[in-house]
């Protein structure tokens, strides 16, 4: 069990590592377009689309990993106010909270995908693509997210570390 | 469904989220799961919750967030942005809340480096915060000044946020941009005397300790090494749009190369800092990604249920002079800034305020230089301002986000006195364009 | 029974392209009293994203959408072919073109076309550096996939960026022209960063009117006519347009915007490159249905 906690970390951890090496993509392609359309020689048109995509993408992929990492801010005044036994209580019921609002969320997003599948609809842009490619990451990051609730609910809670390294 | 109570159900039921400890994210999904069962239509409206999500974050102009974060991460995590606070430290001598005049001073370098608030307040929180604490200073006059400096990020150029509001209200983005430096110094000069004052007088907030003392030269030269360079990533991102080569979004990606390339030339670049540089910035963008797209969709939330357009017909009933109408709509900024993030409160309110200001005959740029005023206070306004959750996440455990609550006060009061002030002197936002036009 | 529907515009309220819509929910909600009336929520961004518009009409969230076709071609791509018809609404109503497109509405997704408006608008070519002939190598032009395929075929580096920065890509250069309709680029801003408009106008403008199928359906006959006699004053606007159109064109000379004006077999080569270079692309992209619908289209 603690094998495959441990393996399921690392790829959340993976998962964080491409979307960094993507955003850090993101700046040299971006800035290597401007340099070669400036000189006159190329430039990317399906680059500002790939970017939206990627932002969208790297959003949902990574937040089941920042969540593990405990670092989607939240409001701690109640829970910092309130003594020990009603603190945990209290986040209990807001894991309680998060579990159902990414479990709904991944019911209507899977639903949204399995549409886009059947449909078979192409978006239309400088890029031509089968929608649901897109929409397919809803139900996997829903997922993914779901089970980071599941496990804060099941005691595997890490307080923000954000300032390791910095 | 009554406006005022659609209001209070998606207002009152997100801080209601927010207080139960959900992260703000979350607490966004869930109340627009609710309101989009509720105001759109059932189950087709869950759907469209979830398809708004994407397309709020697949949009370019979000790009210069994680970009400008970037440029923040790469100067710190190869220690290149120490150096230039500790050049800056050097330059400032013995003076009450010493540590807080550094703050407020790489602040200002750091917001004409770059054009993001966030970036800006993770590091000078991360470089300065724990040192202050060591020392023994009130978090108050530790983490306020961070904040404030870092919100100034989006007044002085380079400015991510300048450049939205300026295109999407059709005012000049050059003039905007400019209009922004004489109030952003404005600020900065707030913080310093309020720094000052208030320390003198309660020294105990900022214990005092010894700085070495050594020649003139000694002092400089550290500015001169680390601190004038880094002003070439500045001309990149300023200059590459005056130039022409790169539009305001692209120059954000020239930006974070710029600032590679400057640590490269300090010989600070390995592979692990970068890797660490890259994770981080995917860290906090994600983490703000995510709330604006969940924001984003809140909002259109908030407009399909009438709630805006109902609160705002209803400020428009009471038939105003123009000086309480612009009284009024920076109230409702000021509110609006209270819940939602700064490019929500651009997309609610322009379709409204635009025709009200120009029918008022307003100056457009100063307009638009009050409202980046606002939205500058509201990045740290509780209970959702970015900036305090920023700083919150780059605090050490023991500060509550109550304490980043408290901190922010006197700041604010301090911003709403340079916003009054530009209100009564509308010279200090335009004088500065209209100098240059001439 | 009285039956409200909800309208969302994909442009924000009071622009050019939102005004009909405007206009036309006034007068349903004149003429419909104890039959059927419309709740406007807005437009642009702040009600929905624009390019979730088609889906939101699709699904029934928003019941009545004013967008152009060209924030749905992911839904129906044939609806890029509306650009380049050369007849009005009215002729395409007579001639089974509207029927043909209005059966793919209803097909493909669940919307029922109510109306076209403002197809009386074409578009131009804008510049900030003169050409002498209709070749545009070297120069870097916007473009949506509306313009794509003849700016690319003049020889254009098209160049795609959000809306929010063309006004500065066009002050500092980035960008040396775009292509916009003939209204609308004072209420953008960007008629003080333009120094040239190339004419002739090529293909025309059009948003329509779109109502969720179900919704439709769920109407009784007089209802139906209380939307439709509306809709129908609306497509009569087309004569409206073009005197706006010509104002418009003048208030943009008056501001100091030069016309480049192509005449004989410069005009022709513009005007033929458009045409094939758009039917090209769009017939690659529909192989199935794509030369019926030019046919359709096509005088
Ligand atoms: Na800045
Ligand atoms: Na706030």
């Amino acid at each position: 069990m603690s094998k495959l906690v441990s393996w399921y970390d690392g790829f959340l951890l993976c998962l964080g590592y491409l979307g960094g090496i993507c955003l850090g993509l993101i700046a040299v392609m971006v800035s290597l377009d401007v340099i070669l359309r400036n000189i006159g020689t190329a430039s990317f048109p399906w680059l500002l689309e790939s970017v939206e995509y990627a932002l969208f993408a790297v959003s949902f992929l990574l937040a089941p990993w920042v969540l593990n990492q405990g670092s989607h801010v939240r409001v701690d005044v109640l829970v910092t106010k309130l003594p020990g036994k009603w603190a945990h209580r209290l986040d209990i019921l807001a894991d309680t909270l998060g579990f159902a609002v990414c479990a709904l969320f991944t019911w209507y997003g899977s639903r949204v995908a399995v549409k886009a599948f059947e449909r078979g609809e192409l978006i239309f842009k400088e890029l031509i693509f089968p929608e649901w490619w897109l929409m397919a990451i809803l139900p996997v990051a829903g997922i993914l997210l779901t089970v980071e609730f599941a496990r804060r609910l099941a005691g595997h809670r890490i307080a923000p570390p954000l300032t390791e390294g910095l | 469904m009554d406006w005022g109570l659609s209001l209070t159900l998606l207002i009152g039921g997100m801080v209601l989220l927010m207080a139960f400890g959900l992260p703000v994210a979350f607490a966004f999904l869930g109340i627009n799961l609710l309101g989009a069962f509720i105001f759109l239509g059932g189950e087709a409206g869950l759907e469209q919750v979830a398809r708004n999500t994407v397309a709020a974050l697949s949009n370019f102009s979000l790009a210069p967030i994680p970009l400008f974060l970037l440029m923040g991460e790469i100067l710190f995590h190869t220690g290149v942005a120490f150096r230039a606070i500790d050049a800056i430290d050097r330059l400032i001598t013995k003076v009450p809340g010493r540590l807080s005049i550094v703050a407020v001073g790489g602040g200002i370098v750091f917001s004409s480096l770059s054009g993001s608030t966030i970036a800006n307040t993770a590091v000078l929180g991360s470089a300065l915060l724990p040192d202050m604490l060591k020392r023994g200073y009130h978090p108050t006059i530790a983490m306020g000044p961070i904040m404030a400096t870092g919100s100034i990020a989006m007044l002085i150029p380079p400015s991510a946020l300048a450049v939205l509001l300026g295109s999407l209200a059709g005012m000049s983005i050059s003039q905007l941009l400019i209009a922004g430096i004489v109030p952003g110094f404005l600020m900065g000069a707030a913080f310093l005397l309020y720094i000052i004052v208030r320390c003198r007088l309660n020294p105990s907030l900022a214990p005092s300790y010894e700085v070495e003392a050594m020649p003139f030269w000694d002092r400089v030269k550290p500015s001169l090494v680390y601190v004038v360079p880094l002003f070439t990533i500045f001309v990149v991102v300023v200059g590459s749009i005056l130039a022409g080569w790169a539009t305001p979004t692209e120059s954000a990606a020239l930006g974070s190369v710029a600032a590679f390339l400057a640590c490269l030339a300090y010989g600070r670049v390995t592979v692990k800092n970068m890797m660490v540089s890259l994770l981080e910035t995917a860290k906090i963008s994600v983490m703000v990604l995510f709330i604006i797209g969940a924001s984003l969709t809140f909002s259109q939330i908030l407009a399909f249920s009438g709630a805006a357009d109902g609160l705002l017909g209803w400020i428009q009933g009471f038939d105003l002079s123009s000086f309480a109408l612009l009284l009024a709509m920076l109230v409702v900024l000021l509110f609006l800034g209270c819940f939602m993030d700064q490019v929500s409160m651009i997309l609610i309110t322009l379709p409204f305020f635009i025709p009200l200001a120009q029918a008022a005959g307003f100056d457009m740029i100063w307009f638009g230089v009050l409202m980046l005023v606002v939205m500058e206070i509201s990045f740290t306004t509780p209970p959702f301002g970015m900036l305090l959750y920023v700083m919150k996440g780059v605090a050490p455990p023991g500060i509550t986000i109550g304490d980043v609550y408290r901190s922010t006060y006197p700041f604010i009061l301090l911003e709403l006195i340079v916003l009054a002030l530009i209100v009564l002197v509308p010279e200090l936002a335009t004088g500065l364009p209209d100098w240059i036009r001439r | 029974e009285e039956v409200t529907l909800n309208a969302v515009s994909g442009f924000a309220e009071g622009t050019i392209f939102s005004r009909h819509f405007e206009e036309f929910i006034d007068m349903v909600n004149e003429t419909g009293k104890g039959q059927v009336q419309i709740s406007y929520k807005g437009g642009g961004g702040k009600v929905i994203n624009p390019f979730e518009l088609g889906d939101a009409v699709r699904s029934g969230v928003v019941q009545i959408g004013n967008l152009p076709g060209a924030f749905y071609t992911k839904l129906l791509p044939e609806i890029d072919a509306v650009k380049m018809s050369e007849y009005t609404i009215t002729e395409e109503r007579e001639n089974g073109a509207w029927a043909y497109m209005n059966d793919l509405h209803m097909q493909k997704m669940n919307v029922y076309h109510l109306a076209r408006q403002t197809e009386c608008i074409p578009f131009h070519l804008y510049l900030n550096k003169p050409i002498d002939s209709p070749d545009l190598t070297g120069l870097k032009i916007r473009v949506t996939p509306i313009y794509r395929a003849f700016f690319t075929a003049l020889g254009a580096t098209a160049i795609q960026t959000k809306p929010g920065d063309v006004y500065t890509a066009l002050e500092r250069g980035a960008v040396d022209g775009y292509g916009w309709p003939s209204q609308g680029i004072f209420d953008l801003g960007w008629a003080e960063v333009t120094k040239y408009r190339v004419d002739p106008s090529f293909y025309r403008s059009s948003v329509e009117f779109i109502i969720n199928l179900d919704a439709w359906n769920g109407l009784d006959e007089a209802q139906k006519k209380v939307l439709q006699d509306a809709a129908f004053e609306i497509e009569k606007g087309c004569e409206a347009e073009k005197v706006k159109s010509a104002a418009e064109l003048k208030r943009q000379e008056e501001a100091g915007i030069q016309v480049i004006s192509f005449t004989g077999a410069d005009a022709e080569k513009y005007l033929e490159t458009a045409r094939e270079a758009g039917w090209a692309e769009f017939i690659k992209t529909n192989p199935e249905n794509g030369e019926k619908i030019k046919g359709l289209l096509t005088k």
